[in-house]
């Protein structure tokens, strides 16, 4: 009932689906966390009508599908005369949505520092970066860890996404094998594999930075 | 010129949007009570249950959403179940759901106390008479809010089973876009829809939790 020869023979086009699945979600993840700390620092610090547009973007983009923004930015974009490709589509949008989940989690951990803390730095005579690097940061570090893991699974799962606008990651070889031989199910199990292998590695190097961080407590 | 275009293609999306409401609906529904009985399974079935349960839970967890609901697309062909896309698109998300119900209500089952079960024994109540009327009513309103907020997640996911071609809001308004070359006005209505149903779920478990905080206060 079930071929899974089809796997070792296409095991090259799976292997470079793997490949791109992997250099996009380092990349996305990367820049989303950069972003993210942006964010949260602009949430934070803007007041008025900067902070609004702040937090509707931030609303917009945790209350809507990321397939309906990826669509978006794909179609729309060369409308407007951006011809930009597939694959620096798909990074944009991915950084858009999870620069949004990283700032929220940030955001919970710079909050979650006590303010008496700041005071006390302040009180003591140290300036306002010093406060931030040395009480701020590692505090709210140590209690994003865990979400932030969470966040990065997150992100390596909606790179499937990719797929949809025939980006040619892990889950679109899959699409391709199971279209060009009668064996349909079994790619998506050697893919599933893969992406639990690429979560499982993430949430062990989660493990390890909460147990380190878990310094700064 | 762009809004004609909008109010033409508007009852073919509302319609679209019904469907995708349908389809959190009963997926929202599957994936509570298969949820409960995963949950109740983990805490009935002794040590060697509780690990495959856990297997299975965290195998689910790791993959993304898209591959497990097109494993499910292949794999019931496979097994001689012959359904329909919308259903089977149903399933693969009611089955990944699943694990997440499970996981929060076995959280709000553990908070309640042992003595009310005891009780519920004392007075000759049956197993599952206890868990109905007893545990499970003080537990849905423990978990409430997080469970409502799954159900905001799991309508931002109906739109992957577009991918398969289950039609609904996503697939309506691609099909929308593909006519008319509009991209921009669809897919930023389709947006706006999303969030209304979205935001609007979220927003009422927030005043829910709030609320019951409240009157657990008092």
């Amino acid at each position: 009932m079930f071929d899974w020869s089809v796997i070792v023979r296409s095991r090259e086009e799976l292997l470079n689906g793997f490949q791109l699945t992997v250099v996009l979600a380092c990349l996305a993840g990367g820049l989303s966390l950069v972003g993210g700390l942006l964010l949260c620092a602009a949430r934070l610090k803007a007041r008025g009508p900067i902070a609004w547009l702040l937090t509707a973007y931030v609303e917009l983009m945790r209350n809507t599908p990321l397939l309906i923004t990826l669509y978006l930015i794909y179609f729309g974009l060369p409308m407007v005369g951006f011809q930009i490709p597939t694959f620096t589509c798909v990074v944009v949008v991915l950084v858009m949505q999870h620069s949004v989940f990283v700032s929220e989690v940030l955001r919970g951990g710079f909050l979650s520092v006590p303010l008496a803390q700041i005071e006390a730095g302040r009180a003591i005579g140290m300036r306002p970066l010093a406060i931030f690097r040395i009480v701020q940061l590692p505090q709210a570090w140590s209690a994003s860890v865990p979400a932030l893991m969470s966040v990065l699974v997150l992100l390596i799962h909606d790179t499937s996404l990719g797929a949809a606008i025939s980006l040619v990651d892990l889950t679109m070889a899959a699409k391709v094998i199971s279209q060009r031989t009668a064996a349909s199910f079994e790619p998506f199990v050697a893919i599933a594999v893969c992406y639990s292998l690429l979560s499982w590695l993430l949430s062990r190097a989660g493990a390890f930075f909460e147990r380190r961080s878990g310094i700064a407590r | 010129m762009e809004l004609t275009l909008l109010a033409n293609a508007a009852p073919l999306l509302l319609q679209a949007l019904g469907q995708t409401l349908v389809l959190a609906l009963i997926t929202t529904l599957l994936a509570l009570v298969l949820g409960f009985l995963i949950a109740e399974a983990g805490m009935l079935g002794g040590r060697v249950v509780a690990f495959a349960l856990r297997c299975v839970i965290e195998g689910i967890r790791g993959i993304p959403l898209l591959v497990f609901v097109f494993l499910i697309y292949y794999l019931l062909p496979r097994l001689g179940i012959f359904i329909d896309t919308f259903y089977s698109g149903c399933v693969a998300m009611a089955l990944f759901f699943a694990t997440y119900v499970a996981e929060i209500l076995r959280g709000a089952l553990r908070t309640i106390p042992r003595v009310q079960i005891e009780a519920g024994k004392a007075l000759g109540m049956r197993h599952w008479k206890i868990q109905l009327v007893v545990v499970l009513p003080q537990a849905v309103r423990i978990a409430l809010p997080a469970l409502m907020n799954l159900a905001a997640i799991v309508i931002k996911a109906t739109s992957v089973v577009s991918i398969i071609g289950v039609w609904e809001l996503t697939l309506a308004t691609n099909e929308a876009v593909m006519r008319t070359l509009a991209p921009f006005t669809f897919f930023i209505a389709a947006l706006g829809m999303y969030f209304v149903l979205c935001y609007g779920t979220v927003r009422s478990a927030a005043y829910l939790s709030k609320r019951m905080n409240r009157s657990q206060r008092s």
